[in-house]
């Protein structure tokens, strides 16, 4: 009877290693995973250099986490147990009241990068005053959902690197080139500014925001009411939600339309001509935040039959994206940096061109990650 | 390689069992061998070579030894060059620019570090390495004529990088007539399930808690976070490195070895004296066996053996790793031992039970904060944090924050390491020893939960740690 059990306890044991180890071998490996929205690491190749200095061998282990039979559902996995022994955050995101995913952005903020981005930014901006003038310069480092959903973060989480961090920026930067992004916001908190599931703004967060700064700039803008709003899909589940893979509310992503729209035409990196702002593709797949303008691009410049003297470039991240349709209705002319993307000279672009108005626009995260901010002193 | 790997669990051993299980029996030594320097290779290649060298140098030394003998000498010559060449290695690899930074602070000197990455496991195979010579020529056990059988023991990967210290003479036998049964291979499943789930599911997990706390500014630490931080590092290295035990001792199985056991519910402990008996054995035994008494052990005098306690507890402190503060977590054992041994022994037997094993794990929990940080400064920040030092409060929203956040693993860890689950188990088994069907499901299930929720914590690693890579 004994050696019965010890036969199914082997048996089982073998299942245990081997269906998984054969799985990995036959199942089609994938290049890149729409959930995570990365690259999957595939097989390193094998060569003599890369074996001794041991970096085949870290290869090798981080492909086979990445090609992972069912990764996704291992993730939901660890998810559920985290969460079953009462883990009110998992991989550096909280899970929050009212369904609320909330990265926490630990130690992003105290990097070296971090506080030279601040410099690098402060000098930017003073340079760009004398250009543009004190009205016309303006940046935003829009404060991400870990600081102005505070009330909404687990009982008794303290988290207050970011909070930090913006008092940081408001002191490097010049005088009133800041808008104050922080308190419109805190304003709203009560609303549905931010996703639940993904690291972006929500649009509405953007017009308020939109039309914050539009005061402080002295422009005249098309009243939200002469908009309507549009809901683009209410099954986005973001980026946070990837991280953790859990049973949780989707989003909606909402466009807001004019009701009587100026015409316009939008040039991609010079060369390609689009007539949207909007690329509905990407409703179809799981990136739906890339929706506006089709995702990050290098620059596109976008003329526009608006009535307006002014004339725009923004330098900015993915947070400038469901912010600028708005200004097509205000601006006559916009150019939008996307300063990682962006092989040529910056300097030498604004210098040959006459915009009235500057604007840089980042979400305080990105901002103090992102290593291409040194660009703009170069 | 490590056990709690993805590559491990779901290459290397498959690979290794149906090799060793599908070859003949003869071939068996051959397959280990070859298999281990793979294990050790894996993500260092070099240092396979420095592998090589000791299993031949020690082999060629212990059959030296006994050559010596049939001419009538004891060979201490060759012993010699065995214990001058392992303590080189070590030294050379492990101690070198600890010496040198220590000379640079010392002195304002600035030599240059070299920088040399230490071998994994070289404190473990070391070890073995002398244990074996050192044996041969005291003539408790024969030298192994066999090189492959020879580099089998010393390379043999479940032991190989985090212990326990398997001393030759235990296995000598093994390494040639062995006998892989099933009853042996389903206690060493067993066996290696507990430690899998002690190391993934308990010790990585309660580890974040403690890495939490020991980044925070430890200045401006309230001493409850401080308590919380230092008890979650107690709980992680017990279960990370019994855990490590424990699978090796279940690996073992599997390929028909038994190892000694190398820890024994080292937190049930009522003295410190008693702890160092249930706390890494196979290192205690170690250093009691080739260092303790061939100094005189306890025959010579009080002052002899405090002596003699002294040098042992300062060896085993800077064997766990290269820097002072293991010095000091050593000093700081040895002053204890010598203590209990001639002064609190008689209080501490008047105790209740449960007040001596509280003045136990307080002690334990201070060790390990002297463990834990490099750098004595912390060490002593920390300390201070936990008496209150800092005059932040006792404790702030954090606190309660990692508190309710840790509290069912911190509970379930505790349970843990006390002999419940070994009794709770156990329990079970007599009452359903007439129900054998019901007893096979339970274990499986169990044993699927462990290694299903291993699996997803490994495929979705943040903190994998391998605490053991200074030893």
């Amino acid at each position: 009877m004994r050696k019965r059990q010890n036969s199914l306890v082997i048996a089982g044991f073998m299942l245990m290693i081997f269906i998984p180890t054969a799985a990995g071998i036959v199942s089609p490996k994938r290049s890149f995973s729409e959930r995570e929205n990365r690259a999957l690491a595939g097989l390193p190749a094998p060569n003599l250099s890369a074996v001794m200095d041991g970096s085949f061998s870290k290869n090798y282990e981080t492909y086979l986490a990445d090609q992972f039979f069912l990764r996704d559902g291992w993730i939901g996995l660890k998810t559920a147990a985290e969460r079953g022994i009462g883990k009110q955050e998992i991989n550096d995101i909280y899970f929050a009241k009212d369904g609320y995913l909330i990265e926490k952005h630990t130690g992003s903020f105290q990097t070296e990068l971090a506080k030279n981005n601040l410099q690098y930014l402060a000098e930017f901006m003073e340079a760009q005053r004398a250009v543009y003038g004190e009205t016309h310069a303006k940046a935003m480092i829009v404060p991400n959902a870990v600081q102005i959903l505070s009330d909404k973060l687990p009982a008794f989480a303290e988290n207050t690197e970011e909070d930090t961090y913006l008092s940081a920026v408001a002191d490097a930067l010049p005088p009133d080139s800041l808008i104050d992004t922080e308190s419109v916001l805190e304003e709203h908190a009560g609303e549905e500014i931010y996703y639940r599931t993904d690291h972006h703004w929500k649009t509405l967060a953007a017009r308020y925001v939109y039309e914050a700064w539009a005061e402080e700039i002295g422009l005249k803008i098309v009243p939200v009411e002469e908009y309507e709003i549009r809901t683009l899909t209410e099954d986005f589940r973001g980026t946070i939600e990837a991280k953790v893979n859990c049973n949780v509310k989707s989003d909606s992503i909402e466009s807001y339309v004019p009701k009587k729209e100026v015409p316009y035409t939008l040039t991609y990196n010079k060369t390609e001509t689009r007539d949207s702002l909007y690329d509905l593709s990407y409703l179809e797949g799981r990136d739906k935040y890339g929706v506006f303008f089709g995702g990050n691009q290098p620059l596109i410049e976008i003329k526009s039959e608006a009535v307006s003297e002014r004339k725009l470039v923004v330098i900015k991240d993915s947070y400038a994206n469901c912010f600028l349709p708005f200004a097509v209705q205000d601006f006559s002319e916009i150019a939008i940096i996307d300063i990682r993307y962006f092989n040529e000279s910056l300097k030498e672009y604004l210098a040959g061109r006459e915009f009235t108005d500057l604007l840089v626009l980042y979400n305080a995260s990105g901002f103090a990650e992102d290593a291409a901010v040194a660009k703009l002193t170069t | 390689m490590v056990f709690s790997s993805l590559l491990f669990l779901f290459r290397f051993l498959p690979v290794v069992l149906i090799l060793y299980y599908m070859l003949p029996q003869r071939c068996r030594n051959y397959v280990l061998l070859l298999c281990s320097l793979f294990f050790y290779a894996w993500g260092e290649p070099k240092y396979v070579l420095l592998m090589l060298t000791s299993i031949t140098v020690d082999y060629v030394v212990a059959r030296q030894i006994e050559r010596s003998r049939r001419n009538g000498n004891r060979g201490r010559g060759w012993l010699l060059v065995s214990v001058i060449y392992n303590l080189s290695v070590l030294g050379f690899f492990k101690y070198t620019d600890f010496l040198i930074g220590t000379v640079n602070t010392l002195f304002h000197t600035s030599i240059p570090l070299t920088g040399i990455p230490l071998p994994i496991g070289i404190s473990f195979f070391t070890f073995q390495t002398m244990s074996y010579t050192i044996d041969v020529y005291r003539g408790m056990t024969t030298a192994q004529k066999n090189w492959f059988s020879y580099g089998t023991y010393v390379s043999m990967f479940p032991q190989l990088i985090a212990g326990p210290i398997v001393q030759y003479k235990t296995i000598a036998d093994q390494l040639q007539h062995r006998e892989e049964t099933s009853d042996t291979f389903a206690e060493g499943i067993a066996r290696f399930m507990a430690g899998l789930g002690k190391k993934v599911l308990l010790a990585n997990n309660i580890g974040v808690l403690w890495d939490t706390v020991s980044t925070m500014e430890l200045g401006t630490l309230p001493a409850a976070t401080a308590w919380l931080g230092a008890a979650a590092y107690t709980l992680q290295i017990y279960f990370d490195f019994s855990g490590y035990s424990d699978m090796a001792i279940g690996l073992g199985e599997m390929f028909g070895f038994r190892f000694l056991e190398n820890f024994n519910y080292p937190y049930t402990s009522k003295s410190i004296t008693e702890f160092w008996r249930r706390w890494h054995i196979s290192l205690g035994a170690w250093f009691r066996e080739y260092v303790y008494i061939p100094l005189g052990g306890n025959r010579h005098g009080v002052l002899k053996q405090i002596r003699n306690l002294a040098v042992v507890w300062i060896l085993t402190g800077i064997w766990h790793g290269a820097s002072w503060n293991f010095v000091l977590w050593g000093i700081y054992y040895g002053m204890l031992l010598i203590l209990e041994k001639f002064l609190l022994k008689r209080l501490l037997e008047k105790l209740p039970g449960w007040l001596r094993q509280c003045y136990t794990l307080l002690l334990v929990v201070l060790g390990w904060v002297i463990f834990a940080f490099d750098d004595l400064k912390n060490v002593i920040v920390y300390l201070k944090a936990m008496f209150g030092g800092t005059g932040v409060g006792f404790a702030d929203a954090t606190t309660i924050y990692l508190l309710y956040n840790y509290a069912v693993l911190l509970v379930i860890c505790i349970l843990g390491a006390g002999t419940l689950p070994k009794r709770a188990a156990s329990g079970l088994v007599n009452r359903l020893k007439a129900d054998s069907s019901l007893q096979v499901i339970l274990r499986l299930g169990l044993y699927a939960v462990i290694f299903l929720l291993s699996t997803a914590y490994l495929v979705n690693a943040t903190y994998n740690p391998f605490l053991y890579f200074r030893f």
